[in-house]
């Protein structure tokens, strides 16, 4: 397998430009809270950041640096959040993905991958979900609830839980929360259950490209299968992997892609949702990275539809709650900090994760909010976990909570 | 104690998905993006068959592995799971070999290894199926060999190995030293922990290029790989006309007739 | 044990695991800069993060007992191949050591460590009230570091061009050295020049090889009541010289700069936000500009009581018209040239470094600096016909041209630059051939022209050319280094 194959000519040309300025890992003038580069904060040396990463991309194409554990150490430590593209002049989002994609492809290709990945695509490869848990039980959250199975009747809109609502019994009220809101507006909704499988987005973005490929061909024949043309997920990755991933290899057709919080944002402008309930907290919202950054440049090769990054319906929906009070933190939108979850960081670098988290939570903490919100479970259990570990005063809510709390 | 050897193949992930495959025709090679590589399942059926075999009596497990831009994480899998040590044969001389290369590579290695009472191999890789370097292996050491076999059972200085046949199963027993390539029939190789990977960066794994080897590798090559394509498959469909499905019945017939096929 | 190993060892004693590393991958990104052409980057023999003055001395003074040599980088946004190592040297990275010191507003002057970014300074300087000096550089670059080469100070025409006031500085035997007023402790940073020989100006420009400036007190000017950006246009270099001479000589505005036509296209690519480059700046004959816009523009800094500013402004419009050149009022310019107008405001009006999000010229393709040199003005006339000669047999389109005003009407320096556009991989040859052209460039300016180059180019025998001046500075290296290990590599000795 070439280098040249891997790290593609334009993007080494890019790298090749990387001045070294370190815009990447710099959100704003030097105050706290300053910076956006959750790895180059944690680890100082420059190669942890955008443009250290370009180097070493450099590096191994030019043939002098093989990727070796340390190599891919560094590569996989990066939690892909995107801040450095948005600050970076030299490269576009997409390119900055690019690359993390190329050299993480290229680890798999040469086995150097941390030992946590190999287990866990094992398991994926073995179970269909990225918890490491039974296929068989995929199905448990939705026990109870009323809704269509897709592989058995015709619905309009395929709800897709996710990995992580599917087996995250904390998280399960969310899921279902979010199934019931669904219908109380009169949406035509329904699941697959424990048919349900990985989107395949996180073994992408772990360099499995191949593992990803079979399971977007196999959701896509599920769907096809069953009829639908609307899909909804309240998984911010699985939302940039349906809407993004799977147009980027051509596997999504017109699947219509949206995020629970862009449905349900939609449903309370049509008054088909309506909250009246007071809820007198003071919070603030965390932009998952996936709903945001990662989706928001995305525009398909032909050169038409710009994907449309989630910043805005969040807000909407925080700002249709009666009596709750909205306060913004310093780094949101596309300069958001990172939570620490993506990228595989909490499987292969946990404390890591941690630390990032607990960042973000001080951020939140500084504006005075008593909540703070987020619209992935990603996000969510990273920052419950983070709290547990010390003991922290703030609460963690998913907007669909907040939502179930205002009807 | 029994001196068992395993070998292993590294392969490139052969639940890859079909649309993942590109063929690069000049180089004849194949490309795929994102594929890690694994050991080749058989391979991982016949180390556990030798885990098995350890578990019962005092053993040395032995894993060789031959090939180029041989990966360590993923070969070290082996001696996660309870292998003792590891014998990597690298050499870029080595990625253009055929079924009698390597199975003279993997027999002179084992020979140079010294005492030997069984060796264990896949009943074929993932990549190529020849199925044909075990028994190669066998032939040119001069030990029995027994293939395709589900279970095995060693005492008193004999194996007796249960062979997969169409109607079920035949038994062979054979004196030690032997060779047996493994089906997956024989079951799963066991999981290991993160603690365990870890743990088996403390075990030997040793190098052997060429030279060391003492082989040349080029003069072994008994066959040429001529062409590499993935082949074009096509399908056309031909309705058959009838006003009902007594009439479409018939003239089915007619055209089945008419292709020879009836 | 090498040396290096036994540094390392004495390291480890004194930096925690997460600031010193000499670990391959992490040391490939301190190995090469954009300059580096491909596959030729020395790594570093181990990188080193400190975050405090003492940090750097006890790793200067491990270094020197150990005869080890050491590269310091303050940003590291060098271009040239001064912020990396040559010969396996050690990296000190002082990004760490980032903070702003001070800022006193009384005596009107700022205090910064290393991993200061102009960008940073001048958003806390306008905080207090104040502008930078603005050197034209990245807002991502090292404040110390650029001011230490002498930048191209644009606010040179009324300020004094060299702000920096007093460096504390580390030397390799560990002495901590104060300049200036610093020196004298409780006197504070204020002033540049006390009773003695100013011996800032001797670590300015010395690229790191005399030891490693930790902290620099640096000039900030007043705002004044009134800030404007005036434009003139010119068809041709001769009279945009000739007004920006009377600007300087008579004090009319705090800084001139010429920017000729594809300069100023540039600065339109930042609006529009467009990663391809305009045919027109691609075109053979870059003397003549496309039809309808000027050859180049003069931009002026205006500030001060709204009276003086107002007369200063009519002052200028007159010479330019009376030189040949005419003015480009506000509205116009806005409209017409909407990113030059732009970018000048936000940078000399402002007074805000590019972040490098916004200098889109980075994205277009490689910066092969031509050069800068300093001359007379009627010898400035001359090398301006030279570089187009110059640019015409060597070089391909597009190439710039600025001019610059610089010790406050005792030099004009003229810029010249070329782009390489394309790819690094298939412009290799080009890239070559260029480097080779300017190598007896400096040579041949300087006895033609009597023109001096504005920065080193590692090249040794450019300072032998000054006889006993170089001698002397190779005695006082020799005293401060005698073990030659800070930066060996940039070859100035």
């Amino acid at each position: 397998m070439s280098n040249e194959a891997t790290l593609n000519k334009r993007l080494y040309d890019l790298m090749s430009r990387c001045v070294r300025c370190a815009q990447c890992t710099t959100g704003y003038e030097n105050t706290e809270f300053e910076l956006v580069c959750p790895i180059y904060k944690r680890f100082n040396f420059f190669t942890y950041s955008l443009g250290g990463i370009a180097q070493l991309g450099r590096a191994v194409r030019e043939g002098w640096l093989d990727p070796t554990e340390s190599v891919a150490n560094i590569v996989y430590n990066c939690i892909s959040c995107g801040a450095c593209a948005e600050m970076c002049a030299q490269v576009d989002f997409r390119d900055m993905m690019e690359l993390q994609h190329e050299l993480r492809a290229k680890c798999v290709e040469v086995g150097q991958v941390p030992v946590a990945h190999m287990i866990t695509i094992e398991s994926l490869k073995k179970d269909d979900n990225m918890m490491q848990k039974p296929k068989a039980e995929r199905g448990k959250w939705a026990e109870g609830l009323e809704v269509k199975d897709i592989t058995k009747e015709k619905a309009e809109v395929y709800y897709h839980a996710g990995c992580r609502y599917c087996f995250d019994e904390e998280l399960w009220p969310i899921a279902r929360s979010a199934v019931n809101l669904l219908k109380r507006a009169g949406v035509d909704v329904g699941i697959a259950g424990k048919d349900e499988t990985c989107c395949g987005g996180r073994a992408f973005e772990l360099g499995y490209q191949g593992e990803f490929i079979k399971y977007a061909e196999n959701n896509l024949e599920m769907l096809r299968t069953a009829g639908i043309k609307t899909l909804v997920t309240s998984c911010a990755d699985g939302y940039y992997t349906f809407k993004v991933l799977y147009d980027m290899f051509g596997k999504r057709g017109d699947l219509e892609v949206l995020h629970i919080t862009e449905y349900l944002a939609r449903l309370i402008k049509e008054g088909r949702l309506k909250l009246i309930r007071n809820v007198p907290l003071t919070v603030t919202y965390h932009d998952p990275c996936h709903l945001g950054r990662k989706v928001e440049p995305w525009i398909r090769h032909e050169g038409k539809l710009k994907a449309g990054e989630i910043y805005q319906p969040p807000r909407d929906i925080l700002n249709s709650i009666p009596g709750l009070k909205f306060i913004e933190m310093r780094r949101i939108k596309e300069n958001a900090w990172c939570c620490g979850a993506g990228g595989g960081i909490i499987d292969a670098y946990p404390d890591f994760a941690r630390w990032t988290a607990q960042e973000r939570i001080e951020e939140a903490k500084a504006t005075g909010a008593e909540v703070m919100v987020t619209a992935c479970p990603w996000c969510r259990s990273n920052f419950s976990d983070a709290l547990q570990e010390s003991n922290g005063k703030l609460k963690i809510y998913d907007i669909v909570e907040l939502v179930e709390q205002a009807l | 104690m029994l001196n068992i050897i395993v070998c292993i193949k590294q392969v490139l992930d052969p639940e890859a998905p079909a649309s993942a495959y590109k063929i690069d025709a000049e180089a004849r090679q194949v490309i795929l993006k994102g594929i890690p590589p694994v050991i080749s399942p058989f391979d991982e059926n016949a180390l556990e068959a030798a885990l098995r075999i350890k578990d019962a009596h005092e053993s040395k497990v032995t894993v060789i592995s031959m090939g180029q831009n041989l990966s360590k994480p993923v070969l070290m899998k082996s001696l996660a799971v309870g292998a003792d040590e590891l014998l990597l044969l690298e050499d870029s001389a080595f990625q253009e070999t055929d079924s009698y290369a390597t199975a003279f590579i993997l027999a002179t290695a084992i020979s140079k290894l010294g005492q030997y009472d069984l060796i264990l191999t896949g009943r074929e890789a993932a990549d190529t199926n020849a199925g044909s370097v075990g028994a190669g292996i066998a032939e040119i050491l001069g030990i029995p060999s027994t293939t395709i076999v589900r279970k095995i059972e060693v005492n008193d200085g004999k194996v007796i190995a249960e062979r997969v046949v169409s109607e079920g199963y035949e038994v062979a027993e054979s004196p030690l030293p032997s060779l047996i390539t493994v089906s997956n029939e024989l079951g799963e190789l066991r999981y290991a922990t993160v603690k365990q990977l870890v743990a088996s960066r403390n075990k030997p794994i040793m190098t052997w290029d060429a030279q060391q080897l003492g082989v040349d590798a080029s003069q072994m090559r008994r066959a040429r790989l001529l062409r590499l394509f993935i082949p074009q498959k096509e399908s056309r469909c031909q309705m058959v006309e009838g006003e009902t499905a007594e009439e479409m019945g018939a003239n089915l017939a007619v055209k089945l007739r008419e292709a020879k096929i009836l | 044990m090498s040396n290096v190993d036994l540094l390392y060892k004495e390291l480890l004693s004194t930096f925690p695991q997460e600031r010193v590393s000499r670990d391959q991958a992490i040391l490939t990104s301190y190995a090469m800069d954009s300059a580096s052409p491909a596959g030729i980057a020395t790594l570093p023999a181990l990188v080193a993060l400190p975050q405090t003055t003492e940090e750097v001395r006890s790793l200067l003074v491990a270094a020197n007992r150990f005869k080890v040599p050491v590269v310091p980088m303050s940003r590291g946004s060098n271009l040239a191949g001064l912020a990396v190592p040559h010969k396996g040297e050690v990296v000190v990275d002082l990004r760490l050591m980032n903070k702003i010191i001070e800022v006193n507003p009384d005596a009107a002057y700022a205090v910064v460590e290393p991993g200061v970014t102009h960008h940073q300074l001048s958003l806390e300087a306008r905080r207090n009230g104040f502008i930078t000096h603005l050197p034209t550089a990245t807002g991502g670059g090292s404040s110390v570091a650029n001011y230490l080469m002498r930048p191209s100070g644009n606010l040179s025409a009324k300020w004094d061009p060299d702000p920096i006031l007093s460096l504390e500085v580390v030397t390799p035997s560990g002495d901590i050295i104060r300049t200036g007023s610093a020196s004298f402790g409780t006197a504070g940073w204020r002033a540049r020049y006390g009773p003695f020989p100013d011996l800032t100006g001797l670590f300015a420009c010395s690229y790191g090889t005399l030891g490693i400036v930790t902290k620099m007190a640096v000039k900030l000017h007043d705002r004044g009541e009134e800030e404007r950006l005036l434009i003139t246009k010119f068809d041709s270099f001769p009279p945009a010289l000739a007004y920006m001479k009377l600007i300087v000589r008579r004090n009319l505005a705090d800084s001139v700069t010429f920017w000729t036509w594809v300069w100023n296209m540039f600065h339109e690519l930042m609006v529009s936000k467009s990663q391809e480059l305009p045919p027109e700046m691609m075109k053979e004959d870059q003397r003549t500009p496309p039809p309808g816009i000027p050859f180049g523009i003069a931009s002026a800094r205006l500030s001060g009581y709204k009276e003086v500013v107002d007369t200063q402004e009519k002052t200028c419009i007159r010479l330019a018209r009376e030189l040949g050149g005419d003015y480009i009022p506000p509205e116009e310019a806005k409209a017409r040239h909407p990113g030059s107008w732009a970018y000048l405001n936000s940078y000399f009006v402002d007074g805000i470094h590019p972040k490098p999000g916004e200098d889109s010229t980075l994205r277009a393709g490689l910066w092969l600096s031509g050069c800068l040199v300093n001359a007379e003005p009627s010898k400035v006339l001359e090398v301006e016909q030279e570089m187009w000669r110059f640019a015409e047999k060597h070089a391909k389109p597009p190439y710039m041209f600025r001019a610059l005003p610089f010790n406050h009407a005792r030099e004009f320096f003229f810029a010249f630059v070329i782009l390489v556009v394309g790819s690094v991989d298939e412009e290799k040859e080009y890239i070559t051939q260029l480097r080779g052209a300017y190598k007896n460039f400096y040579y041949e300016f300087l006895e033609k022209y009597g023109a001096i180059m504005f920065r080193f180019r590692q090249d040794p025998s450019f300072l032998a050319v000054t006889g006993p001046y170089g001698e002397l500075l190779r005695k006082i290296k020799n005293l401060i280094d005698p073990n030659n290990i800070m930066h060996p590599g940039v070859n100035l000795f």
